[in-house]
């Protein structure tokens, strides 16, 4: 699955770490979001989607094959 | 062990999930194996208590070294610890328990003292290892 998060982060001036403590998370997880090693949790890409006031589709789209 | 998993994350709570079951797996085959070979008459009584002594320790390192290969898997560079007790900490406590069983047990003459006393020394080692690891990681980051 990709996204936009880094994106997102990066428009708002935040570090991986800020974001981390925004989402309740470790800043390993942020980066492996990012980095599409990780997928999240549907609570937890709620919790994104809230944070950046946008839906979860606009944030995460199907890895194209 | 519990408290640590609970203030885990989702993805941390997966690598411990990961480097539990791979120390599970490796723990139940050496011990099915072990009591087979004890069960014919293969192994010792001694020989047999000899590995009884040694699955908390191997147990450990192969939750360890899972958890992380596994966070690794996920990106993590292996040296960002964000737990309120490092991990070098936590191997010094381990060998001091480990050199305390030892003392007891040579107190009582048991042969097993040694092996406990190895043990401890590994412990030491590899919490040096790592404190010294965390330490230059700590120095590499201020500059």
């Amino acid at each position: 699955m990709n996204n936009h998060l880094r994106r997102l982060r990066e428009q708002r001036g935040w570090s991986q770490g800020d974001l981390a403590e925004r989402l309740d998370v470790s800043r390993q997880t942020v980066n492996a979001i990012e980095t599409s090693k990780y997928d999240p949790s549907l609570p937890l890409a709620f919790r994104i989607a809230k944070l950046f006031r946008q839906s979860i589709e606009s944030i995460f789209e199907p890895a194209r094959d | 062990m519990a408290q640590r998993i609970m203030r885990s994350d989702e993805l941390e709570q997966r690598t411990h999930l990961i480097g539990i079951g791979v120390a599970a797996a490796v723990i139940s085959v050496v011990s099915i194996v072990s009591g087979f070979l004890a069960a014919s008459n293969v192994l010792t009584l001694d020989a047999t208590s000899a590995i009884l002594m040694w699955i908390f320790p191997v147990l450990m390192l192969t939750y360890g070294a899972a958890r992380s290969h596994a966070a690794r898997r996920y990106g993590s560079s292996g040296c960002d610890e964000e737990e309120r007790t490092p991990l070098y900490v936590r191997l010094l406590w381990a060998a001091a328990l480990l050199g305390a069983a030892a003392i007891f047990l040579l107190s009582r003459d048991v042969d097993a003292a040694s092996i406990l006393f190895g043990m401890a020394g590994a412990l030491v080692a590899a919490g040096a290892f790592f404190g010294i690891r965390r330490w230059q990681h700590r120095r590499a980051q201020r500059q």
